[in-house]
């Protein structure tokens, strides 16, 4: 791939993945859990996109379903459409969803240890992995293993290759399960908390890892809860809430003077003095209107109509938007936008 | 081999067609089929009948296609993955316990198979029966000619010394007990092959069925194997004893088609946990699809709770054939060992006339029933240590 391929490719202005209006529910005995209410976003070529929010806010959820990955059932897939260089995803049939799978897009999953099957050794599971996507002779899907192995940062590759999954470390299996997200050079990566199991020092090598694989030109969509891996990766951030995006933007800007009170409430606890630090734990989120606002300090009257309030410029950039009534037409964000200033100039002395 | 160069190339690859390739003619496929063609044959020559006089029976060709499904599916695969095979075989080896236990099962399918056609079927011989062990005596009424020595006992009584013609005695039949435990290994080992290229399969194949799909398909073969549970095999056995001729087949069908339940509910919780594992997950996310999951990531790492319990599947209903076999519900002219060892603890029952003690006949009940333990410990044994061999992480 050349370089001016690549950026001939990040100039073109149709985004790799389009996802629209995306919900998810899970169907239970009881009741359907709203995983994803009506999430939106697109992702261009070379592009890092991080998806922020706590837990059970649905980002996972979304990642996996890109693909159809999550189990139906339980899961259920119930509206939305995604795009993949302009062809819908959902309306394929299983056996082209499948193809796209690895060979496009291709995912890193969380919990590093079960990421690998115990029973082959890492070297099986790599060349077949290989074998699948190129068809390559055996012997030269092993040397492309221990390639991708030494690609990934491996030790001594050809003596570990042949080593079975519980003979290496956390971070090892990781990097593994990224040698094999490599193997077919997709177009997209999702990884979903690619670094929550493991210690800090092997996070910072996961993350330089994943940092050369966007300079080779491939997309990342990253899931995390973690500040600072977002602030290492992202072009931009998504923050999600309640199964719903709250707020978008380029990361400087909204690391700067995030927006939504979601965001806001997010970016405090980071900084450990939560404003109402004595906070109980939230009871169910609302299913209609703006997920947040009954926990939201500047909640009004309008926040409870309708769906999720829409998506509005914050300022005069048209990349920073904000789903929060206080952004629309004829309301001040003023009071909103000064929290956010606060938070931030906190937090930023902080470090 | 760029990935932007065209957008289209997942499409330009014919991955069905490269999928095929791969994956219909497998060795294993292409013994089946073979074996398939030659029973096809058989059964033609049969039909016909070309040679007089010859036939198999319904047994027959039971235990025929399932030591085809045993070859094809267990001995092709292990043959051709030579390094698992030989490590796992190394692993049961290496301990002294489960070593023995291997040898055993390996002599005793070695003779169980070729046994019966190598010896025949027993002949009667009356006038030599009861013939104790060789270095045993025995009372010398029973028997028309004595082959040893007689030796005089107290009072009128005299003994009747065991020969090398009959080293391990002989039954109310005059049938030798060595080719009487010979008989009944070949029933065992028929036993042991319907189950474990029947009963294990379907087992498996439900258990992950369910556990993969989930959903209704679960619901609904989870509520089949409960209802299957509650139907005792042995009702089901007596009647079809009460409308047919009673044959091991029968009790294979019935016994063995009703006792999967528990191992399909064992399989199908493991499979739950196992779909999702961080190894599936990826598995699929890299195009897998749930077929190709199931077999090639979840059945190996059910293996230590499935292959324990699949062994002790087959200890089970061998002892359950000895079992019925020792109640009488078999069929004459197979000699099980269970009917076997009824014939030595009850020599009245036979009704040839004669008072005895079970104990004065004791090699008739001995023999089979030592056979009859040991395989069943084997069995045990082997289920735990193939269990430990194939798990890498042991």
């Amino acid at each position: 791939m050349t370089d001016d391929h690549i950026s001939d490719e990040r100039t073109s202005t149709e985004p790799l993945l389009a996802v629209d209006g995306l919900r998810v529910h899970v169907r239970t005995e009881r009741e359907t859990i709203r995983a994803v209410d009506g999430v939106s976003f697109e992702l261009c070529r070379g592009e890092t996109v991080c998806l922020i929010g706590e837990s059970g806010s649905g980002k996972s959820v979304t990642c996996e379903s890109l693909t159809r990955l999550v189990p139906e059932p339980p899961f259920e897939i119930v509206g939305g459409c995604v795009e993949f260089e302009g062809r819908d995803l959902f309306a394929a049939d299983t056996g082209r969803c499948r193809r796209v799978r690895g060979d496009r897009i291709a995912h890193v999953f969380q919990n590093p240890q079960s990421a690998l099957d115990p029973v082959y050794t890492v070297g099986e599971q790599l060349i077949e992995t290989i074998e699948i996507h190129e068809d390559v002779p055996k012997t030269n899907a092993r040397d492309r293993a221990i390639g991708l192995l030494r690609q990934v940062g491996i030790p001594r590759p050809a003596d570990r290759i042949d080593d079975y999954p519980h003979e290496f470390s956390g971070g090892m299996c990781q990097r593994v399960a990224i040698a094999i997200a490599l193997t077919a050079e997709p177009d997209l990566v999702v990884a979903d908390e690619p670094t929550t199991a493991v210690d800090v020092t092997v996070q910072a090598r996961l993350i330089e890892l994943l940092r050369e694989v966007t300079d080779g030109g491939t997309s990342l969509l990253v899931v995390t809860h973690d500040l600072r891996v977002a602030a290492a990766l992202a072009d931009r951030l998504l923050v999600m809430y309640g199964g719903t995006i709250v707020e978008r933007g380029p990361i400087e800007e909204l690391f700067e003077r995030p927006a939504h009170p979601y965001t806001q409430a997010l970016f405090e606890s980071y900084a450990g003095r939560s404003a109402g630090s004595d906070r109980t734990a939230r009871g169910d989120v609302p299913a209609d209107g703006c997920r947040f606002r009954s926990e939201c300090p500047h909640a009004v009257e309008a926040c409870s109509d309708g769906e999720q309030p829409p998506f509005y410029a914050v300022g005069d950039d048209s990349d920073r938007r904000a789903s929060c009534v206080h952004y629309g037409p004829g309301n001040d964000p003023g009071a909103v936008l000064e929290a956010g200033a606060t938070i931030a100039e906190a937090e930023g002395s902080d470090d | 081999m760029s990935a932007g160069d065209d957008p289209q190339r997942f499409e330009d690859v014919d991955w069905t067609e490269l999928e095929r390739s791969r994956r219909t003619v497998t060795p294993a496929r292409a013994v089946f089929v073979a074996g398939l063609a030659l029973f096809g044959a058989l059964l033609a020559l049969q039909a016909a009948a070309v040679v007089p006089n010859w036939g198999f029976d319904h047994l027959d060709w039971i235990t025929a296609l399932g030591a085809l499904v045993v070859l094809s599916f267990g001995v092709v695969p292990a043959l051709e993955h030579h390094a698992l095979a030989r490590r796992v075989l190394r692993e049961l080896l290496s301990r002294p316990l489960r070593g023995a236990a291997a040898v055993f099962l390996g002599v005793f399918a070695i003779v169980a198979a070729l046994g019966p056609v190598v010896l025949g079927s027993p002949d009667l011989a009356f006038e030599h029966r009861f013939h104790a062990p060789y270095g045993f005596t025995g009372a010398d009424r029973w028997h028309a000619e004595c082959l040893g020595d007689i030796v005089e006992g107290e009072g009128i009584t005299r003994y009747c010394e065991g020969t090398l013609q009959y080293p391990l005695g002989t039954n109310e039949r005059g049938h030798p007990m060595g080719h009487l435990l010979v008989e009944g290994a070949s029933v065992t080992l028929t036993v042991l092959v319907f189950t474990a290229a029947f009963v294990v399969p379907l087992a498996t194949a439900v258990g992950v069925l369910a556990g993969v799909r989930g959903g209704a398909v679960d619901d609904l073969l989870m509520s089949y194997v409960d209802v299957q549970l509650c139907v005792p095999a042995i009702v089901a056995f007596f009647i079809g004893y009460m409308y047919w001729n009673v044959s091991l087949a029968l009790l294979l069908v019935t016994f063995g088609l009703l006792s999967w339940g528990g191992i399909a509910r064992l399989v199908r919780s493991e499979t739950l946990q196992r779909r999702d594992d961080g190894y599936v997950l990826i598995a699929r996310s890299l195009g897998g699809s749930w077929t190709y999951v199931a077999k090639r990531h979840v059945v190996p790492n059910i293996t230590n709770t499935l292959v324990p319990a699949a062994f002790h599947l087959l200890a089970l209903l061998v002892l359950v054939e000895a079992g019925v076999a020792f109640l009488g519900f078999h069929h004459v002219e197979l000699y099980s060992w269970g009917s076997t060892v009824q014939e030595g603890l009850d020599p009245e029952f036979a009704g040839i006339g004669l008072e005895m003690q079970p104990h004065e006949i004791w090699w008739v009940s001995t023999f089979p029933a030592l056979a009859l333990t040991l395989t069943i410990a084997s069995l045990k044994l082997i289920g735990d240590g193939l269990r430990d061999a194939l798990d890498p992480r042991l």
